[in-house]
């Protein structure tokens, strides 16, 4: 099956928003697809994003570039 | 808990009145409700002649009188005003709430009444009466979970943690009234709902009762009353893991700044079971032919322990919403007989609001 990606761009935001548009884009996506979240690098903020997304068993992998931290979360 | 029959003629104009609110929510539905009649507060207050006290007369200010149904629309409609009047809220600009009830309602109203947006960040707990209600107005709800952030407590904490972040990445797009910290939740009170008591009891009353909830009712119609007389303020405090909505338990909740900042202006607080609050409802219903909310319940839960007590005088409550948003919590708890759940459900259902 084709993996679908989407992108999810939450930069500038104050926490916990960034988590709750997260976790409403998983809700919405189709089974199978990755969600690209990308997020300032700003340690309260990935912090956060991640205890959430680690609390309800999504699968995910955090990269990082010069600038923003890459959160690639599956949903299965 | 027993359940008899609480239907009567009088119980049926009751009903109608109730009505009320629900018709101004339809007319801002349909963009009729203009500013002017906009008028908040001036509600009556009801001698509770048919419940048994030998020792305290019992009052009830009938707070859902009000435009929108509850009391919240009197600090709803200051904290408004006063922020219109500060130019920090302005026709740009959507108003957003973290709320678990009431205050959704009564700001959804409000706002949307004068033309601005409004969003209600709600506990995913929240009854499905009161969500449907704001999403019929047409106002945005978001609602948060309990792991949703990390670093607050549950409940209302994860809503004012997304409301204040989200104002904080959209300074200028967005206005949180914040009922907890509003100095205008107590100014609203302490300028309307005081005055209004002491005038209408003539200044013969000795005893104020309320809820704490923000601490807006009990601080502010408390301070009014203590410079004019010796009231004794009392609040009600639910028990911890209540099911009183819109009231907080001070052991398990922490004390709202609006509360704190005139915390001495309370004489004494009582706890009162969710058992004792519902039975009270109950007892309002067969007695009074009144279908209080479950906050009015704790709040004459608490006249009947001072009368317990064999103190005397005039006792003044605060009966700040009906029934209207708790048929579920009603029939989960078996507080009212069936036919007149269903008479509660109609009325607030879809078709009756569209």
């Amino acid at each position: 099956m084709e993996t679908k990606k989407q992108i999810l761009d939450v930069r500038n935001l104050m926490c916990p928003y960034p988590s709750f548009l997260t976790v409403k884009k998983l809700n919405e996506v189709e089974k199978g697809t990755i969600l690209e979240v990308i997020c300032d690098k700003v340690e309260m903020t990935i912090n956060s994003l991640t205890t959430t997304l680690k609390n309800r068993g999504y699968k995910f992998e955090v990269k990082e570039d010069k600038d923003n931290y890459i959160v690639e979360v599956y949903k299965d | 808990m027993r359940c008899t029959k609480i239907r009567t003629e009088q119980f049926e104009f009751n009903i109608k009145k109730i009505d009320n609110w629900i018709l101004n929510i339809d007319k801002i539905k349909s963009g009729k409700f203009i500013r002017d009649e906009l008028k908040v507060g001036n509600t009556p207050i009801v001698r509770l002649e048919n419940i048994d006290t030998n020792n305290l007369e019992l009052y009830a200010k009938i707070e859902w009188l009000n435009p929108f149904g509850s009391i919240k629309d009197r600090a709803a409609y200051w904290m408004i005003k006063i922020a219109e009047d500060k130019g920090i809220l302005n026709k740009n600009k959507t108003v957003i709430e973290p709320t678990s009830g009431n205050m959704g309602i009564a700001l959804a109203c409000i706002s949307m009444s004068l033309g601005y947006k409004f969003t209600a960040v709600v506990p995913q707990a929240v009854s499905e009466e009161t969500k449907n209600l704001i999403r019929l107005l047409g106002a945005e709800l978001l609602e948060t979970s309990d792991d949703l952030c990390p670093r607050v407590g549950k409940g209302t904490d994860q809503c004012i943690a997304l409301a204040k972040g989200i104002v904080n990445s959209f300074p200028n797009d967005y206005f949180m009234p914040n009922q907890y910290e509003n100095e205008a939740n107590f100014l609203a009170h302490y300028n309307g709902t005081g005055p209004e008591i002491f005038n209408q009891m003539n200044g013969n009353i000795d005893y104020f009762i309320t809820g704490i909830g923000t601490g807006g009712t009990v601080t502010g119609v408390g301070a009014y009353l203590k410079e004019r007389k010796d009231v004794k303020i009392i609040a009600a405090q639910p028990q911890p893991n209540h099911h009183i909505q819109g009231l907080r338990n001070l052991q398990e909740s922490d004390k709202p700044a609006i509360l704190s900042k005139r915390f001495h202006v309370i004489d004494d607080i009582l706890t009162i079971s969710d058992e004792e609050a519902f039975r009270a409802v109950r007892l309002i219903a067969e007695k009074e032919k009144l279908l209080v909310g479950p906050s009015s319940g704790a709040v004459l839960a608490a006249a009947l322990k001072l009368e317990e007590k064999g103190l005397k005088g005039k006792a003044v409550l605060i009966f700040a919403d009906d029934a209207l948003k708790y048929s579920s919590v009603y029939r989960q708890f078996k507080v009212l007989d069936e036919e007149t759940l269903r008479s509660l459900e109609e009325l607030i259902s879809l078709q009756k609001v569209n």
